[in-house]
């Protein structure tokens, strides 16, 4: 019970005039010092990669999600801005780096200081969004690169001295790992597996996953006596086929671009190893059917090494996700790649970002770095330094006679067997 | 050492039927055409459409692309190069002008396949691509007959060149240009043939090389021009012999230093080109 002589009549006016006074001039003085928000009708989103040039094949077959989740979002309104307390449509700025290297930083810096664009998506390949990584450091631009995959700056998100740049794919130090558990999972329950040849495409892609690889491989006992890179616009693969050939390795490893060619090769050559992995390009079903005209029982039996994470659409959302990709492509077998579903579950992980915490890019980042976000995968969470986490994906996949790849590594994830040893070549 | 004489001879002769037209233009035009490999991988996409849409065999393909790139060329040389000529003072004007021009030529021919074939980035044409077997080595059959085919085309060329009238009008205007608008041959339509010829025989090897290879692009013309380029500055600029002679060269040593360390091909290619060329700066059969 209140004890009546503890405060009088008038000290408790007073007081309640003190706390009046000062929770308006508190409201007063929070609104007079917040700017603001300019005007706002649509948020621009920028992105620079190579329309033409060498990297156009690449740009045409992974960055074709950046338009279509703008024009997905657009279809239902726009993109929610919590300070602005509406939908506000997206619009994008593209330009052509020509696939030159120079061109794509400029270009970026353009998109940053005079387009002033809200958003920013990545360059095509692991080069190119590793040069361009620290300008988005610089201009504090949050940015997930999806076509790109390095141990070196996956160091540097781990550290924390990259705290704008992140990724998707699996980096090479992952890829190496999940390799390596397959390959012991086939040797002790399939079928002998004791060694591997590797040649790579000598670029920084290449040399990393190669390297990461042969690492991973030979501290668990694998034996890898091949371990050779090759030039790019390699005129014939016939001396690196003998040389995997004489090997007589178990398991062929190419991590490069210049698959088609490889396995024309070594169908031509009569080159059959028991397990065959190769990419990046042999796990995308048009360039596979439609571009180098392989047929299912060609493919059979090859593997993607695409780490984490690989899905296989077998979940009733992503086969109509799946179905839906082929007819807004528009061509034949333009079905998704292991990876397709994740990228554009990427992109979603940035606008519901946007949709938490706004435009403002320094909350978007930390919102990146430690949210949990509901994608076409399901749960997904960017790692900064790591792959990305996704409820449906699994790691490594393999053509098993259908339109696209079934996820075959870790077997929790896996949707088909294990083809250990690959078959033979389909006859001439 | 069987594989490097087979595969090596194989390459070369791909190699050589490369150069020869682009040696070919140069030697009577002097026209450096560095937009020489668009038009190889012209002969490529054409391939690829009549494969692709009618199942036409690559090899029947060459009397499609052939001409049509053979059309193509002349009203090229028309359009861009006759009016440089008039218009240039000296050979050298001519030749920086021209060169311009075919960098110009680069761009659009490959922006413009690629925005036909948008959606299409690679093509291939699969043929033959069989294993078969030369002295215990296992060679793919399609690159034996892309190589036979290289050689006959050469060969045909060559025959034109030295038994017929138009082969001699060229040969003419190579060796005295004034000479030969004496004696009344019309060195502008020897200069349009010429020029329709170089880029035939491109888009034959393109026809040819889309059947073995399955990463051609709009974008894969310069990698051909590159090694073009190196034959006939070995061989000599417009040598004939010296285009089939340094194309074999050329292969034999890519060839060998594949089988060696694949990553120093290119290293060795050009060490021995600029080793050659410090002995004879003018090339193998250079004048």
């Amino acid at each position: 019970m209140l004890n009546k002589k503890a405060i009088t009549k008038m000290q408790a006016v007073i007081l309640i005039v003190i706390i009046a006074v000062a929770a308006v001039a508190g409201v007063a003085y929070y609104f007079m010092t917040q700017a603001p928000l300019p005007p706002k009708d649509k948020i621009v989103i920028g992105w620079v990669h190579g329309l033409t040039g060498y990297l156009q094949p690449q740009v045409e077959t992974l960055h074709i999600y950046y338009k279509w989740i703008i024009e997905d979002y657009n279809a239902t309104g726009g993109l929610y801005v919590p300070e602005y307390g509406k939908k506000l449509p997206l619009d994008y700025i593209e330009y052509d780096d020509e696939s030159d290297i120079e061109k794509m930083l400029s270009l970026t810096e353009k998109l940053i200081t005079e387009d002033k664009v809200d958003l920013l998506f990545a360059p095509c390949s692991t080069a190119f969004a590793y040069a361009a990584f620290p300008l988005y450091e610089q201009y504090h631009y949050p940015v997930i690169a999806v076509s790109f995959g390095s141990d070196e700056s996956g160091q540097k998100m781990k550290t924390g001295e990259w705290q704008y740049s992140f990724s998707v794919l699996g980096f090479p130090g992952e890829t190496g790992q999940e390799m390596t558990e397959l390959f012991q999972h086939i040797n002790s329950s399939i079928a002998p597996l004791n060694s591997a040849g590797i040649i790579y495409h000598a670029d920084q892609h290449g040399t990393e996953y190669s390297n990461a690889t042969n690492t991973y491989l030979t501290n668990a006992g694998f034996q890898v006596p091949v371990l050779q890179s090759y030039p790019p616009d390699i005129a014939d693969f016939t001396p690196l086929i003998n040389t995997l050939k004489d090997a007589n390795v178990d398991v062929a490893i190419m991590f490069g671009y210049e698959g088609a060619n490889f396995i024309r090769k070594c169908m031509a050559l009569d080159y059959n190893p028991k397990l065959l992995f190769i990419g990046p390009s042999m796990e995308t079903p048009f360039l596979v059917y439609t571009a180098f005209q392989f047929t299912h029982d060609d493919v059979k039996g090859v593997a993607f090494y695409d780490g984490w994470p690989s899905t296989a659409y077998t979940t009733p959302e992503l086969a109509e996700w799946a179905e839906a990709h082929l007819a807004r492509y528009g061509l034949p077998n333009a079905y998704p790649y292991p990876a397709s579903a994740t990228f554009y579950a990427a992109l979603q992980c940035v606008f519901q970002a946007v949709e938490k915490v706004g435009l403002n890019r320094e909350k978007i980042a930390e919102a990146l770095r430690t949210e949990t976000f509901d994608t076409i995968v399901g749960e997904t969470k960017i790692r900064p330094g790591y792959s990305m986490q996704c409820e449906l994906a699994g790691t490594i996949t393999q053509w098993q006679g259908r339109n696209m790849m079934d996820v075959i590594w870790p077997l929790d994830a896996a949707t088909g067997d294990i083809i250990y040893p690959k078959p033979e070549w389909p006859a001439g | 050492m069987i594989g490097i004489i087979i595969n090596g001879a194989i390459l070369g002769a791909i190699f050589s039927l490369i150069a020869v037209g682009l040696n070919l233009q140069y030697g009577v035009t002097r026209i450096l055409n560095i937009a020489h490999g668009e038009f190889l991988m012209l002969g490529s996409y054409i391939t690829y459409i009549f494969f692709t849409l009618y199942g036409v065999n690559p090899l029947v393909s060459l009397v499609i692309s052939g001409p049509i790139v053979f059309i193509l060329g002349i009203l090229i040389q028309i359009v861009v190069f006759r009016k440089l000529v008039h218009v240039s003072r000296s050979a050298e004007e001519l030749e920086s002008r021209s060169l311009l021009a075919c960098f110009g030529l680069t761009f659009i021919i490959q922006n413009v396949v690629a925005e036909i074939f948008r959606g299409t980035p690679i093509i291939s044409a699969p043929y033959l691509n069989v294993s078969t077997d030369i002295l215990g080595e296992p060679v793919p059959l399609n690159m034996i007959v892309v190589a036979v085919m290289s050689v006959i085309i050469s060969l045909v060329m060559y025959l034109v060149l030295r038994f017929t009238s138009i082969g001699l009008a060229m040969r003419a205007t190579v060796e005295e240009p004034a000479g030969a608008q004496l004696v009344g041959i019309n060195i502008f339509k020897i200069h349009a043939v010429s020029f329709g010829i170089g880029a035939l025989l491109a888009a034959l090897a393109g026809s040819m090389l889309v059947m073995i290879y399955s990463n051609i692009t709009p974008y894969i013309g310069p990698q051909y021009t590159f090694i073009a380029l190196a034959v006939i500055i070995l061989g000599g600029m417009g040598s004939f012999i010296g285009s089939l002679v340094g194309g074999f060269l050329i292969g034999y040593v890519y060839y060998a230093s594949l089988t060696i360390d694949a990553l120093i091909t290119l290293a060795v290619v050009y060490s021995f080109l600029i080793i050659l060329l410090i002995i004879r700066p003018k090339g193998l059969f250079g004048r």
